[in-house]
């Protein structure tokens, strides 16, 4: 008896370490929390850490932020679990509001993907548009020539989306003519950077968002180049939502509403827009405003009204 | 290569400056853990004694199904937790989610078959007649239960210690029902994923070279109380 | 007042589609002691455990001190009995806290208990062994803590699962005294199983013989060791010469040799055997009032302190001689003759 009470003793003293260690970030008023789900591609660029820091610094709103995927993401969002959805998916996004789970949907921040490649170009693609690209890459892919390899995400993520669409307005189905249609086509259904990752060692190409470009460039001697960077199929739009409270009315439609209407406001959108610059030479991303009133989809959404607090 | 010694001169680094986010998530991880390790051991250490103790039918179907629970794959455990926990989960009103205790949840579910079973084990390990020694002691079966278990007590305890090292090193639940969210429900290991998908490798490596000393330490200080315990017997 | 305190009725044991205790009907006197032998594996400790109700029965019934065992019962009859375990048992404690656990067990007050203790100890000559660990034991002192560890919760039945088998002879024959002194002392009725028939004879009021899970059979000492039913158990009470023979002209006989005669015995076939101490031999004397025969011997072996020597007389006996008494030696091809009396041929039936 005596010994189990001793180890009971070490365990409470050990415990008490602990919770005094975790304990160290105590806040003088408690901040409100406001949970969000997002994607990999956008918080493994660190834009929502560094926008959590300042947010909570400046609001005293801890912005609670889980990222695995988009997939995961709008899940979660669709199972109430978060108050707010960042994503950059139109088609997706457009299901989300339709199945009522979406509202005050806002535009905040663009930039584009690229396809990017060994730095050899054994394709010959470089310059074409991406439609262009993809389709000589499928040409040179059946024929099973040497050392031609397309990396796909695979996961119906954004970025995946984004391809997708680009195989379409080349005029193939994906379904039956891409996905499945050879070696030379791998789908990793990895997020973003391991997909970049295995894009580098196997020295193929792949559609790529330029913000984990930039990051992994940078931090991992990743060695691709961009070879394909214009096209109107290359835009990358992110939007914020918030989750419906006529479907889960315990949603934190107060700090969902501030926190969507200072991502549009100008001191959101500068902080946007000005992240990562001194590290990687440009921003990873443009903000959304400076495309008001463009009728160009995906471009063509509302990145500028304030929102209201919706009621369930 | 030259990332692994980046990592290991950077995890000295965080050591030795006691990086605050280091320590929080080192912390963080420790905490879920030996809770979950401790809150499991409560239940699981007499459920294997019961099991052990009473011949009944299907039992050696109940311990089959105990054993192929070890090879649970935590991405698993922590889908179960996550559809009962979330906000549209039976479980959503207790607002569990994304919590600390949604991860020690999970790991008090992944972690008790492994002692429930090593506990059988280790008792089974006793010769039958010290089982019938107590009985015809007379002894009412929850103290026969107690005196076995105390005779087993390494066999024990090494199975706690097993289930604390593979609770402090899982991902696949604590980042389900976590999220990995900063400052509030990261880990050792999910931070080791978020810095692996981010390319940051020397950083993952520098993480991982902590958890294993954390789960040195821990293994140290069981080991001492078991060598004194032992040399006090012998006295 | 000696009633029956076991009283058992079609007791049966199986293991799936094994039996292996075959439904037993037989009971045990208040006081007495009863010893169980038989070879390994014949079903006897599983017996012991189903009286001490640590084991359930798959049939039958079992009436302890006038009261039926049942699932409710088992706990309160159990605290009037004891077992001992031929494994020496001995928990991680101090040799009191061992001593202690019975009465731990049954909430039994701390002086009380140290009272016992105490006094248990001292009988045994242990007092300094309180303290002590039970880990630095040997093989007899741990089973004398082992007895004592019951002993202290004054058991009325105390169930011995061959409890000496580990033992060197010293120690055996120290528990055997303690296993004596507490049926005279406290009139303990202990039931012992043994694989040492001749321990069994030692200690025992009555003996069951056990084999293949039944009572081959069950009768007093004597009857067990002299008048075997047959001949495994013949064998297994250390009968070494057994002949099979026919009885004729009122004879029996065998090999050539005849044993005796056999008044009570119908003509025909019959197992003849005769103990191995009950012959004698000399290398010229044929002593009076004995059948006596004239034989080779074949070998002679010394056993301890004994001399075994093998006899071809028409059939080949062994006969067992205290060797420093007579001082004889025996060279194999020698003549020799051996004797014995009427009483000790004991016969059965041939199986």
């Amino acid at each position: 008896m005596k010994k189990l009470l001793s180890v009971f003793g070490v365990f409470l003293i050990l415990l008490a370490v602990i919770c005094a260690a975790g304990c160290v970030s105590e806040e003088q008023t408690e901040p409100t929390q406001l949970k969000i789900a997002t994607t990999t591609s956008l918080y493994d660029t660190g834009l929502l850490d560094a926008v959590q820091d300042y947010y909570l610094e400046k609001f005293n709103v801890d912005l609670l932020i889980t990222s695995q995927g988009t997939g995961k993401a709008i899940a979660s969002a669709m199972n109430g679990d978060v108050d707010v959805l960042l994503v950059h998916s139109p088609s997706q996004e457009e299901a989300f509001i339709a199945d009522g789970y979406g509202v005050n949907h806002r535009g905040i921040a663009y930039n584009y993907f690229v396809i990017v490649g060994p730095a050899d170009d054994p394709a010959g693609i470089a310059g074409m548009t991406p439609e262009e690209g993809v389709t000589r890459l499928k040409e040179l892919g059946d024929a099973g020539t040497e050392g031609i390899t397309f990396i796909s995400r695979g996961d119906n993520s954004g970025t995946h989306s984004a391809e997708k669409n680009i195989w379409k307005s080349a005029g193939f189905n994906y379904t039956a003519q891409i996905t499945g249609s050879g070696p030379w086509y791998k789908e990793t259904g990895a997020g973003m950077g391991d997909s970049l990752t295995t894009a580098g060692q196997l020295g193929a190409y792949i559609l790529t968002d330029e913000a984990t470009y930039l990051t992994y460039k940078k931090n991992n001697n990743l060695s691709l180049e961009v070879i394909i960077d214009e096209g109107t199929t290359l835009l990358n739009r992110y939007t914020v939502m918030t989750i419906d409270p006529a479907k889960y009315p315990n949603t934190n439609v107060k700090d969902a509403t501030a926190f969507t209407n200072w991502l549009i406001s100008e001191d959101g959108q500068n902080f946007i827009g000005s992240f990562g610059a001194e590290t990687y030479g440009k921003s990873l991303f443009t903000p959304m405003n400076t495309l008001v009133n463009s009728s160009l989809p995906p471009f063509n959404i509302d990145s500028t009204t304030p929102a209201v607090i919706p009621t369930a | 290569m030259g990332e692994i010694t980046d990592g290991f001169l950077e995890a000295i680094m965080l050591i030795v400056t006691m990086n605050p986010e280091i320590m929080e998530i080192a912390g963080r991880s420790l905490y879920v853990s030996i809770i979950a390790t401790f809150v499991a051991a409560l239940i699981a250490i007499p459920i294997g004694a019961l099991i052990y103790y009473y011949d009944f039918h299907g039992k050696r179907a109940v311990i089959n199904i105990v054993q192929t629970l070890y090879a649970l794959p935590t991405v698993i455990v922590g889908l179960l937790v996550y559809l009962l926990v979330s906000n549209s989960g039976p479980l959503g009103s207790l607002k569990l989610l994304y919590t600390t205790n949604a991860m020690i949840i999970a790991q008090v579910v992944l972690v008790s078959p492994l002692i429930v079973g090593l506990t059988i084990a280790a008792l089974s390990g006793l010769d039958k007649e010290m089982k019938y020694t107590t009985m015809a002691l007379n002894a009412r079966a929850y103290r026969a239960m107690m005196t076995l278990v105390r005779e087993a007590k390494y066999a024990v305890l090494s199975a706690v210690v097993l289930a604390f090292g593979r609770a402090i090193a899982e991902v696949g639940a604590v980042m389900m029902v976590g999220g990995n969210i900063r400052h509030f429900t990261r880990t050792l290991t999910t931070a080791i994923t978020l810095n692996t998908s981010m390319g940051e490798f020397a950083t993952s490596i520098a993480l991982g070279i902590i958890l294993l000393t954390i789960a040195l330490i821990v293994n140290f200080g069981v080991n001492i109380l078991q060598h004194h315990h032992g040399r006090m017997k012998d006295d | 007042m000696t009633e029956e305190i076991i009283s058992v009725r079609g007791l049966a044991k199986s293991y799936g589609k094994k039996e292996v205790v075959h439904p037993l009907n037989f009971s045990v006197k208040r006081g007495e002691i009863l010893s169980v032998i038989g070879p390994s594996g014949a079903g006897k400790s599983t017996l012991l455990r189903m009286l001490d109700t640590i084991e359930p029965a798959s049939e039958g019934e079992i009436i302890l001190f006038g009261e039926k065992v049942t699932k409710h019962s088992a706990h309160s009859l159990r605290n009037r009995m004891g077992m001992l375990f031929q494994k020496t048992v001995l928990f991680e404690r101090t040799v009191e806290e061992n001593i202690a656990l019975g009465l731990s067990y049954r909430f039994v007050s701390r002086e009380e208990t140290k009272k016992r203790v105490t006094e248990a100890l001292e009988s045994m000559g242990m007092s300094e062994y309180a303290q002590r660990s039970s880990r630095t034991l040997s093989g007899g002192e741990g089973q004398r803590v082992s007895f004592a560890r019951v002993l202290v919760t004054k058991p009325e039945i105390l169930f011995l699962d061959e409890p000496t088998a580990n033992l060197d002879p010293v120690a055996t024959k120290v528990l055997e005294e303690m296993i004596l002194h507490e049926n005279r002392v406290n009139k303990t009725t202990i039931i012992i199983n043994t694989h040492d028939q001749a321990q069994g004879q030692r200690l025992a009021d009555r003996v069951a013989v056990m084999m293949n899970g039944e009572f081959v059979q069950f009768g007093s000492a004597d009857e067990v060791f002299y008048h075997p039913v047959n001949e495994s158990v013949a064998k297994f009470v250390g009968i070494q010469n057994i002949f099979t023979g026919v009885v004729r002209n009122g004879n029996a006989v065998s090999g050539g040799v005849v044993f005796c005669p056999a008044p009570h015995f119908p003509d025909g076939i019959v197992q003849i055997m005769l103990r191995a101490e009950d012959i004698s031999l000399s290398k010229t004397e044929v002593p009076e009032g004995r059948i006596s025969v004239q034989g080779r011997v074949v070998s002679a072996e010394r056993s301890g302190a004994f001399l075994n020597v093998m006899v071809d007389a028409g059939c080949i006996f062994l006969v067992i001689c205290p060797f420093r008494q007579t001082g004889d030696t025996y060279v194999p091809g020698e003549i020799v003759q051996i004797a014995w009396r009427i009483a000790a041929v004991h016969f059965a039936k041939a199986v």
